[in-house]
């Protein structure tokens, strides 16, 4: 019956031109310049960050992590990051419209052949107590640590909240 | 004919007067339109980012959206006030017409200065909403937005909250939520993270709510 008495606004979205648009250009050599890591098995594409609002004391990584082995790996954990006191990786559901937040303590698994997409409102690098703003143009370093493949120095690009990684992609999924 | 002359003349009229009373019920029944809103009707006493006092009468001067959320939230609640800039901006002429509100959930950490220090970042008209605890609930329970701070171990915490727009027009009626994607369409998060919006639908179904 709440339902009945609860209006929902419904508004119809629009698909993604992004994604069916194929660049041809920029193959796999240069993965450094095309902003995407390797080590052993593990494919990092496009890590980035949100530009922070003024005094946010927390902020959020996102990337791609493939894996291109058969055997699972794990993301243990972040490190070797200067612009903020402390590093974890998270994991965000929504039940009932409600957002939940929480710490993956074992890290995150990343299952044999498969690719993990770390995304707002999905998995997330959770920068805690920020020793600066995250601001436009900047790179913000941090170390990958997997359990198997080991780890790899990658470089977060600061971007706007409209950007889309996959505007200047190269790769068909 | 005594039993004819009893049924003419004492039950088939009161079986016509609750027929057409029966129906008569039904009709307006059918008619009434249903009731949709929830009036906030609980009294709050709490502060605005500039330090005005925020309570129950400032929700009936305008229409309303609420955000309830934290600052020290990574996601959901700096892309929701972006998201909420966007629609300021898409409402043009509009905008004036509705009040914006971002009320914390974290009193604790989110005092008035850091609420006003974080939304320069955003539109101008969104208004940050902070105060004591207790009046803090009354807001929320009146809206129906779920609370909870959860103890991360190490004096860290953080907060589950409800990460839907309150729809409230001005007789502080809720009307409406809009909703993030999982749950509604109003943004749309594919695996890039890409926040889409079909703005135009956005704002009609919110003129017609509240203006």
């Amino acid at each position: 019956m709440k339902k009945f008495f609860t209006i929902i606004i419904f508004i119809l979205f629009s698909t993604s031109s992004f994604s069916s648009s194929h660049h041809s250009h920029g193959h796999k050599k240069n993965k450094e310049m095309d902003h995407d890591y390797k080590i052993g098995k593990i494919e990092i594409e496009k890590p980035y960050t949100f530009f922070t609002p003024n005094g946010a004391k927390v902020s959020a990584g996102y990337m791609k992590i493939e894996n291109e082995s058969n055997k699972q790996d794990v993301l243990q954990s972040v490190s070797n990051v200067s612009f903020a006191e402390k590093v974890e990786i998270h994991e965000m559901t929504m039940e009932n419209q409600v957002m939940k937040m929480r710490p993956l303590k074992k890290g995150l698994v990343i299952k044999a052949d498969t690719e993990v997409y770390l995304k707002p409102s999905g998995y997330h690098i959770m920068f805690i107590g920020l020793k600066e703003q995250i601001s436009k143009g900047k790179k913000y370093k941090a170390t990958l640590n997997f359990k198997n493949a080991g780890s790899v120095d990658i470089f977060f690009k600061a971007v706007g909240r409209n950007y889309h990684p996959d505007k200047n992609h190269h790769k068909h999924h | 004919m005594i039993t004819k002359h009893i049924l003419l003349k004492r039950i088939l009229p009161s079986i016509l007067v609750t027929t057409v009373v029966l129906v008569f019920i039904g009709y307006n029944f059918a008619n009434k339109k249903p009731n949709t809103a929830q009036q906030i009707q609980v009294n709050f006493n709490l502060e605005d980012m500039n330090g005005n006092q925020f309570n129950q009468k400032h929700l009936k001067q305008k229409p309303s959206l609420l955000f309830f959320g934290f600052t020290h939230c990574p996601d959901v609640c700096p892309a929701s006030l972006q998201l909420l800039t966007n629609l300021i901006e898409d409402l043009g002429t509009d905008a004036d017409k509705i009040n914006y509100y971002f009320v914390t959930a974290d009193p604790e950490r989110d005092t008035a200065k850091v609420l006003k220090q974080y939304l320069s970042s955003f539109n101008q008209r969104i208004l940050g909403i902070t105060g004591k605890e207790d009046e803090l609930k009354k807001l929320y329970n009146a809206l129906d937005v779920y609370i909870q701070k959860v103890d991360l171990g190490k004096g860290n915490y953080t907060i589950d909250h409800t990460a839907s727009f309150m729809v409230i027009n001005k007789d502080a009626e809720k009307v409406g939520t809009m909703m993030h994607e999982g749950f509604s369409k109003f943004i749309v998060i594919d695996n890039y993270g890409k926040i889409q919006i079909s703005k135009d639908d956005v704002i009609k179904n919110l003129k017609k709510l509240l203006l």
